[in-house]
């Protein structure tokens, strides 16, 4: 399987599964709800607003029956599908993944407005109802059309879409553990009337008291403070997030990417399958089957073909024990005997070393060779000679009489010097 | 940042300005109704530079003789961005923090996003003042400030900025106060 379909599935799996998944979630919460112009104006920048700011303000998402039968997982199996093929009917991939027409056209639009996925919607023979018709006997019908829509993954873009969503969640990982928390909790301590009420920093202005120059609650006028600062409480879900524990979840976030990031970089050297748009596709394996179709036909009938041609790749399951099969090349290549030139292997002057043993002197060789065996005799016999005569030597006195030998020759030997310098 | 931008709008006229004047009064109505007010999508609408197209006046069916023009205009938007760098000046200050204006927007820089080494001091008017007392933020200083957050309403946008960044905080004492 090539690199970049490895890459897709690997971001279905990292990133759409879930993020579809919360977004049919916030689709079935916001559905019913009817819109004010606030809101309106509100959703329209959602990317702008911080959600998590205003803590009153966020509900928890109604779940409905149908909502629940979505499956996250759905991402990985169509995604998978579309990995195997190139550009397909939406209709007939349902059909092969035994899925509802509708579940998967939902998932797809997902899919394109998420940049993965190219569509294209054409309009085609019926060929159902003609055949219905055919049946009937009807002949002359005219032509019954109905648009069909075909989809394929865009890998090109796919590979700048995950690489930019690497970067970006990265950056804001970063941002946030090197600018610490953006958004302030402040809370009511009212004393005589507690209402609790919580609010953000974003409610800032609407919390100044222009005459006393602090913070009263909107609701029942009392004194606000900041949450878990001068004995206010702190709220539940606001606890606060410190240094340490936000690097601790950046370090966890880089160590759960670095494989999607390898395979980014090994993606990244090989140019992307590019399966064009879907009319340059068609016309590219019409091209290519009437080709193959008429035997050959040269080699440069097939030019047109060839650029798009259909390699469609089984699945492949490749289990390795142990150490990879790279790995172990490497070991066998570091554990070889080095091999040697032949140069040191084989002597290349025999010629001549033959040539001279000839003409040297047979008897010089004999002599040559018995001369060892003589000094060896010699050295034997002197071996043995002094063993003996050390044995004799230690078997025959005791350390004591050693001593007083010592000390004789001692004596012996200072006289000897009063006797070479006598005073005069 | 700012932006010039096309936008659209119906205005009422009364039938005493039907006259040589009506596109004069027409403009100065629409600068009056428009100029200062402040769109969730454009953001404030700070200045009309030209009258685009004004349509032929339909007389109203409520009665009262009054006729509508729709009239297509340019003019120039001031729309702050999550992560813009800009100019403010200070406009309160408390213990949580404070508050700052840049043109019509109002921002807050609360006391966790302004620098460790500035305390608030309410000992005179109330301020911020460094460890080394060199930088003094009270009422009327100017601050560079960083756009953190956003909350935008249908007719009005509040923003949180941060002076702890590198090159961010005090620029100008102003006439207040000072070293």
């Amino acid at each position: 399987m090539s690199e970049h379909k490895k890459l897709m599935r690997m971001t279905a799996r990292a990133f759409y599964a879930t993020s579809y998944a919360r977004e049919r979630l916030n689709a079935r919460a916001v559905a019913p709800k009817p819109t004010t112009s606030t809101d309106k104006a509100n959703s329209g920048d959602v990317a702008m607003m911080d959600v998590g700011a205003a803590p009153s303000a966020v509900k928890a998402p109604v779940v409905d029956k149908k909502t629940k039968i979505d499956d996250p997982r759905v991402v990985e199996v169509v995604v998978d599908a579309l990995t195997r093929r190139t550009w397909t009917r939406e209709d007939d991939l349902a059909n092969d993944l035994k899925l509802s027409f509708k579940q998967v056209r939902k998932l797809l639009t997902y899919l394109e407005r998420e940049k993965l996925v190219s569509r294209a919607h054409v309009r085609e023979k019926d060929k159902a109802r003609a055949q219905a018709l055919a049946e009937r006997g009807i002949t002359d019908a005219p032509d019954v059309k109905k648009t069909v829509s075909w989809c394929s993954l865009n890998y090109g873009r796919a590979l700048d879409v995950t690489r930019y969503r690497l970067h970006v969640m990265k950056k804001q990982a970063r941002q946030r553990v090197d600018k610490g928390k953006i958004h302030e909790v402040y809370v009511c301590v009212g004393p005589t009337e507690f209402c609790g009420k919580i609010y953000s920093s974003l409610d800032a202005a609407a919390l100044l008291d222009p005459v006393e120059m602090v913070f009263k609650c909107s609701n029942c006028g009392c004194e606000v403070r900041q949450a878990g600062k001068d004995g206010a409480p702190e709220p539940e879900g606001a606890a606060r997030e410190t240094k340490e524990s936000l690097q601790r979840r950046y370090d966890e976030l880089e160590r759960q990417f670095k494989p999607l990031e390898a395979q980014l970089a090994k993606a990244m050297k090989t140019p992307a399958p590019l399966y064009g748009t879907l009319t340059e596709w068609a016309v590219a394996r019409k091209r290519y089957s009437q080709n193959k179709g008429g035997g050959g036909g040269g080699g440069g009938g097939r030019r047109g073909g060839a650029a798009l041609d259909v390699h469609l790749e089984e699945t492949k399951f490749v289990v390795e024990l142990g150490s990879t099969a790279e790995e172990q090349q490497k070991q066998a290549e570091i554990d070889a005997i080095k091999v040697q030139p032949e140069w040191v292997t084989r002597n290349q002057f025999e010629k001549e070393d033959a040539a001279q043993g000839a003409a040297a002197n047979g008897e010089d060789a004999k002599d040559a060779a018995a001369k060892p065996t003589a000094d060896n005799e010699v050295q034997e016999q002197y071996l043995q000679a002094l063993l003996s005569a050390l044995q004799k030597q230690q078997g025959g006195k005791k350390p004591e009489d050693k001593k007083e030998e010592v000390a004789a020759d001692v004596a012996a030997a200072v006289d000897d010097m009063f006797d070479e310098w006598e005073d005069v | 940042m700012f932006f010039h931008v096309n936008l659209e709008r119906n205005i009422t006229l009364e039938p005493r300005h039907f006259g040589a004047r009506m596109k004069a009064v027409l403009e100065e109505k629409l600068r009056h109704e428009v100029e200062g007010t402040c769109s969730g999508r454009y953001g404030f609408i700070v200045m009309v530079t030209r009258l685009a197209e004004v349509s032929e006046g339909v007389v109203t069916d409520d009665g009262t003789a009054r006729a509508k023009f729709h009239i297509k205009y340019d003019c120039v938007v001031f729309r702050p961005f999550k992560g813009e760098v800009m100019d403010a000046v200070v406009t309160q200050v408390n213990k949580f923090g404070f508050f700052a204006e840049a043109g019509p927007l109002q921002l807050f820089v609360s006391n966790a996003l302004i620098t460790e080494d500035m305390q608030f001091d309410s000992s005179g008017e109330n301020c911020y003042v460094s460890d080394d007392q060199q930088i003094r933020i009270q009422r009327d200083a100017s601050v560079r400030v960083r756009i953190v957050g956003m909350r935008i309403d249908a007719n009005d946008i509040f923003c949180i900025a941060t002076i702890k960044d590198d090159y961010l905080g005090l620029i100008d004492f102003g006439s207040g106060g000072g070293i």
